[in-house]
């Protein structure tokens, strides 16, 4: 088994009196598809958001590559351009265009000059499927197309591991394939990915492993396709039982 | 009428209720106006009573409210009841106008005296270019002082939400003393002070003072903007590894930007007026400013005839900017307006 590209170790938050993570302990091997399922206020976005300490952990550790990024002296901006994220709201610059959003980090973090930036950009916006709305700003496309903006602009920093946080809940029904296509061909070529989701069909054929999590712990984990349709869990089965 | 065709049903809204507001606004408008032209007769035909001069001021004061009472009320409903409390208001100010100069020409006040202590085209054709060259200084004044109002204030406003208590809590500390200190104050405190203290104190002292000043609000209307650019945005740009300042820089700060021109136009607008506070430190014929001059000028003149141009001077300047404001905020999305006015509310600042 090759060394994981995540690890997680004893990890626990707290906001305030609110106990949110209770002790998760998870790998991800590399090139490995993670599905993250449970119901909402389990812990599932608290969980993504520590793996690019975009929350600090309360206690326990995180390893990215086998190297610690809860210590101290790990400068988390460098964890950062590993980790991809994508968001929920998007969450894209609105002042900037499609090519803007892209292309920002790769100037202002990776310090690429403008031209290179640009071709960079311009690559992973065709990927995406949205080479003609490069020049469109955010608020001239639609959900699905913002999305796909924000997972290229993730893309761009060449990240090792992709984290999908609910990415299409936001999106109307008819978007929500579009969005997903682009998720699956990326599983396909090689990325490392934690998705969270609530798309059970999208997480039965991509998905490697999932895993069932429950007011801060991980209740239940197996193969997508066996923890979807035989969940030995009562809690899991209660679980399963709402949503499909 | 047409929206009898309409069927609302339980959207109809209530029309009993502003239409009785409209009614009574009407009604007492009328009333005012009827009573004050009443009284312009009695005075007319014989000796004027202090009765009615107190009837007719009493009672126009009384339709103005009431009728601006029902114009609040009647919000979008009833095309009729809006036009009744309109015509009201209208009666309204009509009768208050009527009654308050009625009740002036009874106390002896000679309108055509009165009239030339304001508008005095002699006193006006002598003073003008002084005037102007007052306006002339009252701009720059509050351009350089605003110019460096926004310098200072957005750097306290990024203490302001520094997460760390150290830079938080002076930040908050400098903002409250000077939003609880009066303006005039603060200007003879920097410009006499240090004079009891042996140091020539320029005129920049005092526009010191109104750059102190400026500022606390100007980070406090940066503080709002940056806290109304949604978390997400931080989020975003941080998980594509960059650091907090250039996150701030690129995305957070030029999105806040936006949301703070109207209120920073405002809060220019308050300094283009405060500027009129310099009148007490003194100032010469090249560095007064607009209210300085216009006293300077009226002394001489016996004439409040500079105060009028000292007033249309400062419309002049202010009116352009205020419907600037109006058309900003338009633009701004409803979402953002209200999210943004609900962090100023928060901290209780001036319009």
């Amino acid at each position: 088994m090759p060394d994981p590209m995540i690890r997680l170790e004893g990890l626990h938050k707290r906001f305030g009196s609110l106990h949110v993570l209770r002790g998760i302990d998870l790998s991800i091997a590399p090139k490995e598809v993670l599905v993250v399922i449970g119901p909402s206020g389990c812990g599932k976005s608290t969980l993504l958001k520590c793996i690019n300490r975009l929350e600090e952990p309360t206690e326990g550790r995180v390893f990215v590559e086998g190297v610690d990024i809860t210590d101290p002296r790990v400068d988390v901006n460098k964890v950062r351009r590993q980790v991809g994220t994508v968001f929920q709201q998007f969450n894209l610059f609105p002042h900037k265009t499609a090519l803007g959003n892209v292309t920002l980090a790769l100037e202002k973090v990776l310090r690429l000059p403008a031209e290179q930036a640009r071709e960079i950009g311009v690559r992973e916006l065709g990927h995406v499927g949205l080479a003609d709305r490069i020049d469109h700003y955010p608020s001239q496309l639609s959900g699905g197309q913002q999305q796909r903006v924000a997972i290229a602009r993730a893309l761009a920093m060449s990240p090792k591991v992709m984290l999908f946080d609910e990415v299409t809940s936001a999106l109307d029904p008819e978007l929500v394939k579009e969005v997903l296509d682009v998720m699956k061909r990326l599983a396909s070529e090689g990325m490392t990915m934690a998705v969270v989701t609530h798309e059970m069909g999208f997480a039965r054929e991509v998905g490697d492993r999932m895993i069932f999590m429950d007011e801060g712990r991980i209740v239940e984990e197996g193969h997508p396709a066996t923890l979807l349709s035989n969940p030995q869990h009562a809690r899991t089965q209660a679980f399963m039982g709402k949503i499909l | 009428m047409a929206t009898e065709a309409l069927d609302l049903g339980p959207f109809a809204p209530e029309q009993g209720a502003t239409s009785r507001w409209a009614a009574t606004g009407a009604a007492f408008g009328a009333a005012a106006a009827a009573l004050a032209g009443i009284a312009v007769i009695i005075d007319a035909l014989g000796p004027g009573t202090l009765r009615t001069r107190s009837y007719s001021a009493a009672l126009g004061a009384a339709g103005l409210l009431v009728s601006l009472g029902a114009l609040y009320h009647v919000s979008a409903f009833g095309l009729r009841g809006r036009r009744l409390a309109v015509w009201g208001a209208i009666l309204g100010v009509a009768g208050a106008l009527v009654g308050i100069v009625h009740g002036a020409v009874q106390s002896g006040v000679e309108l055509k005296e009165f009239g030339v202590a304001y508008f005095d085209r002699g006193v006006l054709s002598a003073i003008w270019w002084d005037m102007l060259k007052a306006g002339a200084n009252t701009i720059k004044y509050a351009v350089v002082s605003q110019t460096l109002a926004i310098v200072l204030g957005l750097f306290v406003s990024m203490l302001l939400i520094s997460k760390r208590r150290r830079f938080r809590i002076p930040a908050t500390v400098y903002v409250d003393v000077i939003r609880g200190l009066p303006l005039m104050m603060l200007i003879m405190l920097m410009y006499f002070g240090p004079t009891f203290a042996g140091i020539d104190a320029t005129f920049n002292f005092a526009i010191a003072a109104l750059v102190i000043n400026s500022s606390a609000y100007v980070a406090e209307i940066f503080r709002a903007g940056i806290q109304a650019v949604d978390k997400g945005q931080m989020d975003a740009a941080r998980s594509l590894g960059m650091p907090y300042g250039t996150a701030m820089a690129h995305v957070v700060i030029p999105q806040a930007f936006r949301k703070v021109i109207p209120p920073l136009t405002n809060e220019f607008i308050a300094l283009i007026k405060d500027t009129s506070l310099l009148i007490i430190i003194g100032s010469t014929v090249a560095t007064r400013e607009l209210l300085a001059a216009a006293r300077q000028l009226s002394a001489p003149t016996f004439s409040a005839t500079p105060f009028m141009a000292a007033a249309i001077a400062y419309l002049v300047i202010t009116l352009p900017l205020i419907r600037v404001v109006a058309r900003l905020e338009r633009r701004l999305s409803g979402a953002e307006r209200i999210a943004f006015r609900t962090v100023l509310a928060s901290e209780g600042r001036p319009g």
